[in-house]
């Protein structure tokens, strides 16, 4: 019994001791590990500030680059656009029953457009949609004309249109997956102006309409070339004389670019193929339009006077 | 022999009282040394309670170091790359800066 007592006293006792050391040693190492741990939480705290400073910097760097980038590859397209004609055949009001011959002519081209298309035209027509997605696959530019193309409604005010512009948009996107950021105001912007006036009292909301525009991000752009292809009058030689002859006139401006604005109508689907080649003939390349590339207002102001 | 009777059951009864002292003294020597071993046994009980969770304590603090540690390379190799891109954002700006000037020209 006593040999027993002593013996778990002594192996108690040898126990007590290696913890002691034990405890004693931990002890030790908590009080080094929470040192370091401060020592590099002190270091990340550097870093963080460091970081944090850095992070508006490259971002405002990033956004100058971006900016300085679209400036320079605008300049070069302009320079371009001074030797080298260029037609951008532009098609508004659609989709329509005709988008699809269009898209068939201008694929056996191998000629690129741009569609400023109308909300009201696509939003429940199945037909519509498909052609949406055919502009877009095929490697077209889709641009926002209007969701309804009605100036009494849309030019009353700047809440009025942006109420308008919001609903295509958002079809738009819903769509595509993205938002176009082209825009033709339906009319173009010198009429448009003399609507702003006459439904809205004002050409002050002309002038809103567009500064917002801008501020969103938008870039507007009219034609300097008219077919005028929306007058059944003007027939499907008519056509193709505007468009050439509009066209020819350009060669002779600094910027040898033609805007040239159509629609998806019957006679101008019958039309096209000839516009095409007569302007090739001028010597003509065909490009889309694009943010940063060239930019034709009838009304170049884009704040009030 | 009556004495002798006598004096063999004194002596017998004498023996019988010292064994009887001698076991509660061996009885008291046993539960001090008792007492002592359980003492000891519950102070290294609770030394052994005490340097698990001491032990515990280091874990945790090993594994707080680890962490800010792991977190400081981190943020270490966010800051590089950070100023490398800074580097080349604003080199790649100075030639932009170049290209525009001459096309402005």
């Amino acid at each position: 019994m006593r040999f027993l007592c002593v013996l778990l006293t002594f192996l108690a006792i040898v126990l007590s001791i290696f913890l002691g050391f034990g405890m004693y040693n931990d002890s030790k190492d908590i009080e080094r590990f929470d040192k370091e741990t401060a020592v590099f939480e002190e270091q990340s705290g550097l870093y963080r500030a460091e970081i944090n400073e850095l992070t508006p910097k490259i971002s405002a760097l990033s956004e100058e680059k971006a900016s300085l980038k679209a400036e320079i590859d605008a300049i070069k397209r302009r320079i371009i656009y001074k030797t080298q004609p260029t037609a951008f055949l532009t098609f508004d009001d659609g989709t329509s029953g005709n988008t699809n011959q269009i898209l068939n002519i201008l694929k056996e081209n191998n000629i690129k457009a741009t569609f400023f298309v109308v909300g009201t035209q696509i939003e429940n027509s199945k037909a519509g949609q498909e052609a949406i997605k055919r502009i877009v696959e095929e490697g077209h530019v889709l641009a926002i004309h209007a969701y309804e193309h009605e100036y009494s409604k849309i030019y009353t005010s700047k809440e009025a249109y942006f109420e308008d512009f919001d609903k295509i948009t958002a079809l738009l996107k819903e769509m595509t997956g993205y938002t176009p950021k082209i825009v033709r105001l339906p009319s173009g912007t010198a009429t448009a102006r003399s609507f702003c006036e006459r439904y809205g009292g004002s050409t002050d909301v002309y002038y809103d309409i567009v500064s917002e525009l801008y501020a969103r991000g938008y870039t507007v752009i009219d034609w300097n070339v008219d077919t005028e292809d929306w007058n059944t009058a003007t027939g499907v030689s008519g056509i193709i004389d505007r468009a050439v002859s509009g066209a020819k006139a350009r060669l002779s401006k600094e910027y040898k670019a033609a805007v040239i604005l159509m629609h998806d109508t019957a006679d101008t689907v019958k039309a096209l193929q000839g516009v095409i080649d007569g302007v090739k003939d001028l010597g003509m390349g065909f490009e889309v339009l694009v943010q940063g590339g060239y930019v034709t207002r009838q009304i170049a102001e884009t704040e009030k006077p | 022999m009556r004495q002798r009777s006598y004096v063999k059951a004194s002596s017998r009864s004498t023996s019988s009282y010292y064994s009887e002292k001698e076991k509660r003294g061996r009885k008291a020597v046993n539960a001090v040394f008792a007492v002592i071993a359980l003492i000891a046994v519950a102070v290294a009980a609770v030394l052994f309670f005490k340097y698990r969770d001491i032990n515990l304590q280091r874990e945790e603090a090993a594994g707080r170091l680890a962490v800010a540690k792991e977190e400081t390379e981190q943020l270490n190799d966010k800051r590089r790359a950070m100023n490398t891109e800074l580097e080349n954002l604003t080199s790649e700006l100075d030639k932009l800066r170049i290209e525009y000037d001459s096309l402005s020209d």
